[in-house]
């Protein structure tokens, strides 16, 4: 069999908060097979934006083993950690963009970071933007457009680096329902295209359209459960 | 690496309204210390330069009285200096040179008519360069032989000149001293002193001491200067001159009223220890400051890294490596020094160009020197600015790359 794209061993992580250690996971086990489409599910605090850090390179474990196709990520030294976090595409709630740039510059942002020429780097944000329906909206700022595009402009930058790993925390979480359909239609149509999806939602009706669902309750996996579509 | 430095300028240029602030106060603080230390440089040149045309190893003696009883005479006998004595000082191995000087006030004309009631002064050859004097192009002043044969020769100062002559040139034209036709050989090039006596030099008239002293009668001058063969020993000479007089006229070497020695060149020496202080205070003021602007820069910056957290945060997320994180908040950094502090460089420079292009008095213009912005110090100022930047940014650009990025979206 071979290797899983994201393996991880015994992962634990503890914050301190308010003082007091809060165990935000806890001995996770967890395979994730190139391809898949991965809903994480779970009430609020029960560690499945932490464990997506942890997937995205944005935070290492306390404990546990964690493997990103074939790399133990805590041997990393900074620089190839960023190198790493590039081969990533993260969508997050706040959308989290640049609120100074247009919405081709905050496209083409990670392309910067990967040493890509500036001319390239703008094409390719164009292309993305026209991709995810924003062709008409390349040089408004983030507070000029509505949520539902700016979340397309955070899924355009998030995908304009190609990434084999899609991450989205909440990706719907402060859209309206059709901005939130048509977002997800776009990041399911990125996974039929070879991309690996997880995504982080305490919505039913989204996690139900993940072809694996991986339920988690104070820091652990308590269910993993296949989907028929 | 210039695509990221034209990226880095659009993004700051976003960013304009906050950073305006910090290219103020930089430019404030550059301008504040260009100008100070520009005006301070100025001031010591022009002081520099005044105290060498002053005569700065110069020793001025004149005739006074007893004041204990000396050689079986009373007190309060009066001392005059008389030309042998002069002759005697002449011999002294640490006098270099020396003048006699007879002062008279005497009625100066051109003719018929109404002039002046100037002072006439006669010296030696040896006078102009004991006292740093120099002629104006076209001139002369008195020569070896102007004394010997007595000749009738005037050496003008700069603004009885111009009282005399308007703007004619007056060199081989002829002036009456009470009377008696003298013609100029020379005019005095403009000059300010420090260390005057008997008022200032551009009003007064040089004629040979042989020629005043058959003219008006006199016996005994006014004054004898002389220069000191090396200015830093001139209290050894002050001690020997008076040793010699004292000898020669019968007084008591301690009495230092029989005859008054003022010296020149400690004159000079404190002046100079006072123009080292102004240095020194201005150099003291300008570095301080710099530390406040550079403790202001960092202080700017912190604030800019701290609002900045989450755009670190997401940046790093976004595959940025520390070393461009880092790279950015130092680039940013030295960007606003450059651009404050060459703004207060360009506009202090223009200031002082202004400054010296006022059509302001000539005296004031002396002490004032010309403040302008001078390469040494506009380096300096560069440099420090530099050394500045560096301080400021490294702080937070450290702590900028060291940003947990998912601290900084967490807490978003």
């Amino acid at each position: 069999m071979p290797e899983p794209l994201l393996a991880l061993r015994g992962v634990s992580k503890v914050y301190a908060r308010d003082g007091a250690p809060v165990r935000a996971l806890d001995g996770v086990d967890l395979d994730i097979a190139a391809g898949e489409y991965v809903a994480l599910t779970g009430a609020s605090g029960s560690g499945k934006s932490t464990l997506l850090h942890i997937l995205g390179c944005l935070d290492r474990p306390d404990q546990g083993s964690y493997r990103f196709a074939g790399t133990e990520i805590a041997s990393l030294r900074p620089d190839a950690l960023a190198r790493q976090r590039r081969a990533v595409g993260f969508v997050f709630q706040a959308f989290h963009l640049l609120p100074r740039l247009s919405a081709v510059d905050n496209v083409a942002l990670p392309l910067r970071y990967s040493g890509v020429a500036p001319a390239v780097r703008r094409a390719r944000a164009v292309e993305v933007l026209r991709r995810v329906g924003l062709g008409d909206r390349l040089e408004h700022r983030p507070g000029e457009l509505s949520g539902g595009q700016q979340q397309r402009v955070a899924v355009a930058r998030a995908l304009v680096g190609a990434p084999s790993l899609l991450l989205c925390d909440e990706p719907t979480g402060n859209l309206d329902s059709r901005s939130g359909v048509e977002v997800i239609e776009l990041l399911e149509e990125l996974w039929r295209e070879g991309c690996t999806l997880i995504v982080v939602t305490h919505d039913p009706g989204l996690a139900a359209r993940a072809r694996r669902r991986v339920s988690m309750r104070d820091g652990r996996v308590v269910g993993v459960a296949e989907q028929e579509r | 690496m210039m695509r990221e430095l034209g990226e880095l300028l659009r993004e700051l240029w976003a960013d304009r309204r906050r950073l305006f602030l910090v290219v103020v106060a930089l430019g404030w603080g550059t301008l504040g210390l260009t100008v100070l230390l520009g005006f301070g440089h100025g001031f010591d040149r022009a002081m520099v330069g005044v105290l060498r045309e002053s005569g700065d190893r110069m020793l001025r003696l004149s005739g006074g009285a007893t004041t204990v009883p000396a050689g079986g005479l009373p007190a309060g006998r009066p001392v005059p200096l008389a030309p042998e004595d002069a002759a005697a000082l002449r011999a002294l191995p640490g006098v270099r040179l020396l003048s006699l000087e007879y002062t008279v006030r005497a009625r100066v004309t051109l003719g018929a008519g109404e002039g002046p009631n100037a002072r006439v002064h006669g010296v030696d050859d040896a006078y102009a360069e004991v006292r740093g004097i120099r002629v104006r192009g076209g001139g002369r002043f008195l020569s070896p032989i102007d004394g010997q044969e007595r000749r009738r020769v005037a050496v003008l100062g700069d603004r009885i000149a111009r009282d005399l002559f308007g703007a004619a040139d007056p060199i081989g034209r002829t002036l009456l001293v009470s009377g008696q036709p003298f013609s100029v050989a020379g005019v005095l090039a403009p000059r300010i002193t420090v260390m005057t006596y008997n008022g200032q030099d551009d009003d007064k008239i040089f004629v040979p001491a042989t020629t005043l002293r058959a003219l008006f009668g006199l016996r005994n001058p006014s004054f004898v200067v002389l220069e000191a063969a090396r200015a830093e020993r001139s209290a050894e000479l002050v001690q020997e001159v008076r040793r010699t007089l004292a000898a020669r006229l019968r007084f008591d070497p301690g009495d230092r009223a029989a005859v008054a020695i003022r010296d020149h060149a400690a004159q000079a020496r404190e002046i100079g220890a006072l123009i080292l202080g102004i240095r020194l205070f201005l150099g003291i003021v300008g570095v301080l400051g710099l530390l406040v602007a550079a403790v202001g820069v960092a202080n700017i910056m912190h604030a800019l890294v701290d609002e900045r957290v989450r755009e670190i945060g997401l940046r790093l997320a976004l595959g940025a490596r520390p070393l461009q994180i880092r790279a950015r908040a130092l680039l940013e950094a030295a960007l606003l020094v450059a651009v404050g502090g060459g703004g207060g460089l360009g506009l202090a420079s223009l200031l002082l160009l202004g400054l010296d292009a006022l059509p302001l008095d000539r005296s004031v213009r002396a002490y004032l020197g010309s403040p302008v912005p001078s390469l040494p110090v506009a380096a300096g100022i560069a440099a420090l600015l530099g050394a500045c930047a560096l301080v400021a940014g490294w702080h937070p650009a450290r702590r900028a790359a060291a940003v947990q990025p998912v601290e900084a979206l967490r807490h978003a």
